[in-house]
Order: C-alpha cells, then sequence, then structure tokens
C-alpha cells in the first residue's frame, strides 16, 4: 500500500512536469502539441480584435535591447517621450549588455515569446529574417506609417535580406583606424588622407615605430576580420557568397597577401604579438589610449569613448585603400538595428515607435547619436550644432566614407560566429610561427567552407 | 488476530499519510529536481541526436552530431587534448599540494586556524572574475612576475604568460594548484583521524619523521586520497571558468577546455544538439575515468575496517 501511494505520487508528479515542458518546447510542425496551437489561435484572435477596433483598447509594446547604462538611461527616456505622445500604448522594456543579449533572445524565440521590437545586429539579421521570425517591414513604408523619405538608400541598404527590409538602422557607422595626431606629428608622419594606400599604412607604422619606440597600432588595420573583408573587397570580390553556403573570394593570394603584410609589421616590433594585444580588456587600457600606440583599429562610433578615455584629440582615418583596387572597400555599416517581430500583436504601434527613433528630432536630441549617426539627414543637421568636437569627427568622417565607400555585403551567414573564431586562430598561428600565410589560406577555406555548409543546411 | 490486523491497517493508513505529507512538504524540491534536472537531462539525450538552432524546431540527424565530434571536428580534438593535460597535471599538483598543506597544518600550534582560513581563502573564490583579473595581473606582460624576472636579470623583456601558447596552459594549472582549500581541510580531518598511539609506537620503535609519513600517515589517508581523487578529477573535466574568464581558449584552442568548447558550441554558434551531444560524451570519458579509479583502488587503498561498497 505505502509503495503504491508513493509511486502514484511519484508518478503524476513526473508525467505533469513532462507534459507541461514539452508543451513549452518548440513544436516540431504546425500540428505539433496542443497547447502550443491553442496558443496560435488566441493570437490570431487577438490580432483579429486589435485590427478591428483599431485605438480602442491599450496596445502594449515590450522592447529590448543591448547596450551600455547611457545607452540604457536615453533609450528608456525616450520609451517614456513616445508614451506621452501615444497614450493608447504602454510599453515594457528590457536592457542586457551583449554578453548574454543572444542567449536571451535565442530562448525567447524558441519559446515564440520575441519582443515587439527588439535591437538586431548584422551578424544575426539573416539567420533570424530567413527563420521568419522578423516582420518585413517595406509593406509599412509604403502605408506611411514608416517614413524613411529623409533616408539615403546606402544607410537602408544594410538591413535588407533577400530584398526585403527587416531591420531599421539606428545608426550609421564604418571599420576605421583611431589615430592621434600629435602622435603622427612627433613622429614626422604626415596624417591620413582619405586617399592613404597600404603602402602609406606600412610606411607610416614602420616611422612611427622606429622615431617613437612605441607601437604603431595595436592590430593590423580592421583587425583579422574586417580588414581581411576590405582587403577582398577592394580586389571586387566578396568574403562570402551571396547564399552563404561558402567563402566567394576565388583567390587564396588576397589571405596570403593580407596576413603576410601584418607578419612583416610584427616581426620588425611596430605591431604587438597576440599576448599583449590580449591586455587589453576595455577602452581604458587600449594601446592608443595609454599613448603606447598611435592607431586603433575600431568602429567610428567608438571615438567618443576613446576621446574621453585618452582626454586628448584623436581623429578618424579610413582603412587604407589598395593601390590597384577594383572598387571601394570601405562601407557603412549599420551599427545596428530595430526590428520588428512577426509574432507582434501591435505591428503598426511596434512599427511607429520605430518610426519615432528614427525621425523625431526631439527624441534624437535625448539619444545624441550615441548608437551611430542618425540615417535621416534632418535629424543629422538638427544634431549638429550640439555635438561635442569626438562627434562632430564621427559625423565628419561618416561624410567621408560616403563618398569613399561602395554597398555592404549582404549580412553575414548564420555560420559567421565561428568562422571569425576559426580566422582568429589562424591569424595567432600565423603570428606564433606555426603556418605561414599560404598554408593559413588553404587551411581558412577548407574549415570555413565547411562551417559554412553545414550551418546553412 | 483480527483485532491485530485491524491496527495494522489502521498505523498503515496513518503511515501512508506521513509519507504524503512528507512528499508534500519536499514537494518544492521535487518539482524543482525534476523540472529543472531531470527533465533537461532528458531532453538533452533526445536533442543530442538532432540539429537544433533554438530559432527553428529540432531536426532529426540520427548519430551524425557524434560522428562530427570524433571524425571532422579538429577543436574538437583539440578540446580534448587541452582538457586532459589540465586533468592529468592539475589534479595531482593540487592534491599534493593540499596534501603538504595539511600535514604542515595538522598539528595544533598558536595560530593554527588563521592559516587553514587563509589557505583555504583561495577556494573559496575559485573561478571569480576577480581572481581572473588577478592573474592577468599578475601574468600579464605588465604583471608582477616580469617585473620580478626582469629586476632579477633573468628575461629583459616582458613576457605575456598568458596569450604564449606554450605558457598559457600552465597558468591556469598554477591557479588550480593554488586552489587546493576543500582538498585541504578534508586532508586535515583525515590526518586527524588517525590515532596518535601508532605514531607514539613508531616513534619508539626508533621511525623517523619520514618513515612513519610513509609508513602510517600514507597508509592511514589512502581512502581520503581516494575521495579526493575521484572528486577532484570529476570538477577538473568539468573545469570552465578559468579559462572562459582568463584565456577564453586562446592562444589557438591551447586552454579551450571541454566545457568552454560545448558553451561555445551551444550558445555562440547555436548548435545546441552538437553541445548536448558533447555534453553526454563529457558524462561519459568522467564515467570511465570515475570507474578507473575505482578498480584500481583494490591495490592500493587500504581499509581499516574492510569496507564494503
Amino acid at each position: 500500500m505505502k509503495k503504491w501511494w508513493s509511486l502514484l505520487v511519484v508518478v503524476i508528479l513526473v508525467i505533469s512536469m513532462v507534459l507541461t515542458a514539452c508543451g513549452s518546447q518548440p513544436a516540431k510542425d504546425n500540428t505539433g502539441s496542443s497547447t502550443t496551437n491553442d496558443q496560435q489561435k488566441q493570437d490570431e484572435q487577438k490580432q483579429g480584435e486589435s485590427k478591428g477596433n483599431a485605438g480602442g483598447e491599450k496596445a502594449e509594446l515590450r522592447i529590448f535591447w543591448w547596450g551600455s547604462q547611457d545607452r540604457h538611461d536615453r533609450t528608456i527616456k525616450v520609451i517614456e517621450m513616445f508614451e506621452e505622445k501615444n497614450p493608447d500604448v504602454t510599453i515594457q522594456y528590457e536592457f542586457s549588455g551583449w554578453d548574454g543579449y543572444w542567449e536571451k533572445v535565442a530562448a525567447l524565440a524558441a519559446a515564440n515569446n520575441l519582443p515587439d521590437v527588439f535591437q538586431q545586429d548584422y551578424q544575426y539579421l539573416a539567420q533570424y529574417a530567413k527563420k521568419g521570425l522578423l516582420e518585413a517591414l517595406d509593406p509599412y513604408v509604403e502605408r506611411g506609417i514608416l517614413d524613411l523619405s529623409d533616408v539615403d538608400e546606402s544607410s537602408i541598404v544594410g538591413g535588407r535580406v533577400n530584398g526585403k527590409l527587416y531591420g531599421i538602422n539606428l545608426g550609421s557607422n564604418a571599420p576605421c583606424i583611431v589615430y592621434d595626431p600629435a602622435l603622427f606629428q612627433q613622429a614626422g608622419v604626415p596624417e591620413p588622407t582619405p586617399d592613404w594606400t597600404w603602402e602609406d599604412y606600412m610606411d607610416a607604422a614602420k616611422k612611427i615605430h622606429e622615431k617613437l619606440g612605441i607601437y604603431a597600432d595595436r592590430t593590423f588595420p580592421g583587425g583579422y576580420f574586417h580588414g581581411l573583408k576590405h582587403y577582398v573587397r577592394q580586389h571586387g570580390q566578396k568574403l562570402y557568397s551571396d547564399d552563404g553556403t561558402k567563402l566567394d573570394y576565388s583567390d587564396d593570394k588576397l589571405f596570403e597577401e593580407f596576413f603576410t603584410m601584418e607578419l612583416e609589421l610584427v616581426k620588425q616590433g611596430a605591431l604587438p604579438m597576440p599576448d599583449e594585444r590580449l591586455e587589453v580588456k576595455s577602452v581604458e587600457d587600449e594601446f592608443l589610449v595609454t599613448k603606447k600606440a598611435a592607431m586603433a583599429a575600431a568602429h567610428s562610433n567608438q571615438i567618443v569613448a576613446m576621446t574621453k578615455a585618452a582626454n586628448r584629440p584623436l581623429k578618424l582615418a579610413l582603412l587604407p585603400k589598395h593601390k590597384d583596387q577594383v572598387k571601394e572597400g570601405m562601407y557603412v555599416k549599420p551599427s545596428q538595428f530595430f526590428s520588428v517581430a512577426s509574432t507582434s500583436k501591435n505591428k503598426d504601434k511596434a512599427v511607429q515607435f520605430v518610426n519615432y527613433f528614427t525621425n523625431d528630432i526631439e527624441a534624437n536630441k535625448v539619444l545624441m547619436a550615441e548608437r551611430g549617426v542618425p540615417i535621416s539627414s534632418k535629424v543629422r543637421e538638427a544634431l549638429i550644432p550640439l555635438l561635442s568636437d569626438a562627434q562632430k569627427e564621427m559625423f565628419n568622417f561618416m561624410e567621408v566614407v560616403i563618398a569613399n565607400s561602395s554597398p555592404i555585403d549582404p549580412p553575414d551567414p548564420p555560420g559567421h560566429p565561428e568562422v571569425d573564431k576559426l580566422l582568429k586562430n589562424l591569424e595567432e598561428q600565423m603570428l606564433y610561427g606555426q603556418l605561414t600565410p599560404a598554408e593559413a589560406a588553404i587551411k581558412f577555406r577548407e574549415e570555413a567552407n565547411k562551417i559554412l555548409a553545414k550551418s546553412a543546411q | 488476530m483480527v483485532f491485530a490486523k485491524g491496527l495494522n491497517k489502521q498505523r498503515k493508513r496513518r503511515n501512508d499519510y506521513n509519507n504524503l505529507a512528507g512528499y508534500a512538504f519536499i514537494s518544492p524540491w521535487l518539482i524543482g529536481f525534476i523540472l529543472f534536472t531531470v527533465v533537461p537531462i532528458g531532453a538533452s539525450f533526445v536533442l543530442s541526436f538532432t540539429q537544433y538552432d533554438l530559432l527553428s524546431p529540432p531536426k532529426w540527424v540520427g548519430l551524425e552530431n557524434y560522428k562530427t565530434m570524433f571524425l571532422h571536428d579538429e577543436r574538437y580534438i583539440s578540446a580534448l587534448k587541452a582538457t586532459f593535460s589540465y586533468v592529468f597535471v592539475a589534479v595531482p599538483l593540487r592534491l599534493i599540494f593540499a596534501l603538504f598543506i595539511a600535514v604542515l597544518l595538522v598539528r595544533d600550534r598558536k595560530m593554527v586556524s588563521v592559516y587553514r582560513a587563509a589557505f583555504y581563502i583561495p577556494s573559496l573564490i575559485g573561478g571569480s572574475v576577480a581572481v581572473a583579473v588577478m592573474w592577468r595581473q599578475l601574468f600579464g606582460v605588465n604583471g608582477a612576475l616580469n617585473s620580478v624576472l626582469i629586476e632579477l636579470g633573468i628575461i629583459d623583456k616582458g613576457i605575456g604568460w598568458i596569450g604564449n601558447p606554450h605558457t598559457a596552459m600552465w597558468t591556469l594549472i598554477l591557479l588550480a594548484a593554488w586552489q587546493f582549500g576543500s582538498p585541504m581541510l578534508i586532508f586535515i580531518a583525515g590526518l586527524k583521524q588517525i590515532p596518535t598511539s601508532y605514531y607514539e609506537a613508531a616513534y619508539i620503535d626508533g621511525a623517523n619523521t619520514w618513515q612513519r609519513f610513509t609508513k602510517i600517515t600514507m597508509p592511514l589517508l589512502t581512502p581520503i586520497i581516494f575521495f579526493n581523487f575521484i572528486m577532484q578529477t570529476i570538477s577538473g573535466f568539468m573545469a570552465f571558468t578559468e579559462s572562459y574568464l582568463i584565456t577564453q581558449g586562446g592562444p589557438f584552442d591551447k586552454t579551450l577546455f571541454y566545457a568552454l568548447y560545448l558553451f561555445e558550441k551551444a550558445f555562440k554558434f547555436y548548435e545546441m544538439g552538437y553541445g548536448c551531444a558533447m555534453a553526454w560524451v563529457l558524462l561519459l570519458i568522467i564515467g570511465v575515468f570515475t570507474a578507473l579509479i575505482f578498480k584500481s583502488s583494490n591495490y592500493w587503498v587500504y581499509y581499516e575496517s574492510k569496507g564494503e561498497w
């Protein structure tokens, strides 16, 4: 008797747990489990209702982003301003740092519970869009809910996947070089012009190292990844194929040339070895900031934080051109997007919020280009008189980038994070002399193609 | 007879009620255990046969994940190498260290509890961020170690111990050896169990310190060594925070611990199925090693009262 009782209790507990757990797992197909199905029906019903009596009930939006404390404060303020202007909308928000953000978003996606509006990144956009998790925004532009009339196409195109618009760029930046003009002068090296080439860069680096005894740069321009991408683009090719299943550039020579240049500078002592590069964990100990180097690879919006940390004027330069380049390697990069979830129940309101964020001048006076240069020309004009020197440098620099750039490549494929890690490992192996650039080039192609083919399945 | 039976029944019913109440009281734990431990374990086993990126439903791939792991994944092999070399060096080092300090601290001296606490502190702060930062400060290019070595004239330019492929693993092993607190405490408890009369008898017979240590202390301590050995081996295989915080697996995967690679695969590259499969293989590896240690114990572990286990 006693045994039976206890067994029964345990069995019931287990069964109920297993059932509830199954219910919360994503169904294999739409007819999968009954609970999710019911919920979907409910969702559809609610959606129908809200469409039916538009503006009747209070719409609720959930918004999620990553960033620093500064960004959180600014964004929350704008959310409150939006709520004030739209009394029929209440907004719940959530935020975190970059670490952990994507784990959380993936879990929410798996639970069919994505926030209505959430921050997207270029390397994840395609993955989410292709899985049908994001709402295509073109119809909203047509219906006038989303106004992109003051936005240049080059700032929009990064948000497109297979021709459809899935993300609105919250600010533009570009991979670039931040440099200290005073150190350049001290070394007797001319400051970079928009036309400077790889030869100019190599010369400048060597001279700075010889004259001042410091490192020229912490990494090679653009770091291992953006740098290589830039170099490949200059030769009229792409790093990834359009469908994201393989590497696209045809000639391993490009890989070899690029890393041979880096290796040369490391051997001369103009660039540090990877072990020393590791020491940099935050802006404050960036070599440029501590005057251990005259340059740093960064994205253009980071100049604001770096100037603040260095407490002396810094300037921005383009990644070097190639003397025989086929096209411009530089491109305007969306620093991050807002995307609307396809499961959102209040899509119109969600898009309206994105529109407010993009076009409203008062809102942008609060945001103050913290996410990069705003994409709306009207907003940019309104902000210019309010900018600090570093912000002005960033705004002006983006104009230079636009004049010296070619359209951005399609968003990185799902396998990108793993390919990135592979390239980092190979770079270190080259710098420690365990592989020659030629060997690394072959290995990179082999391994990267494997990763890309697998993740595209 | 009938009466007795009725009484029995009554007692039984009361027992059942008592049991039920017991289950009710532990239900918060029980529910948590089932929901957050049993179910995930089951789910991870099923998922290990799928390709699952969290964003779309899992796709059944059979043994594909397991095959890839051993046949086509170079980084997996690096992770195995790194983990094994870590376990094989760090665990014995830590145990030797713990035993050495325990022998020193077992005698009653002034302030001995202060010393014990002091030696235990590194284990308390475990794999925390603070320790990682400190380790980077100690072994960094401009770190304390380099300053001392330069001052002594042994080297003339700082070495990045953490970023250097030849030394990175050693910094982690050193960290593991430094955190010997919990095996040390267990050793101290074990040492106190050994009757002093044995030592007195040996002393009278003219045994010196070394003889007393090898002939009395070591044999009588073997059950404790055995216990510590197993616990430390298991936790060694599961080491994660050290390499995650200090080296991030670098340089080029020289310190890529198994658990760290698992984490990368699952949460950075969104290959949940692969991650699950890796977890099950890790369980198997740990199981095999534990079993081997148990088997070997017949030959070197001495029980005073012949224990059956």
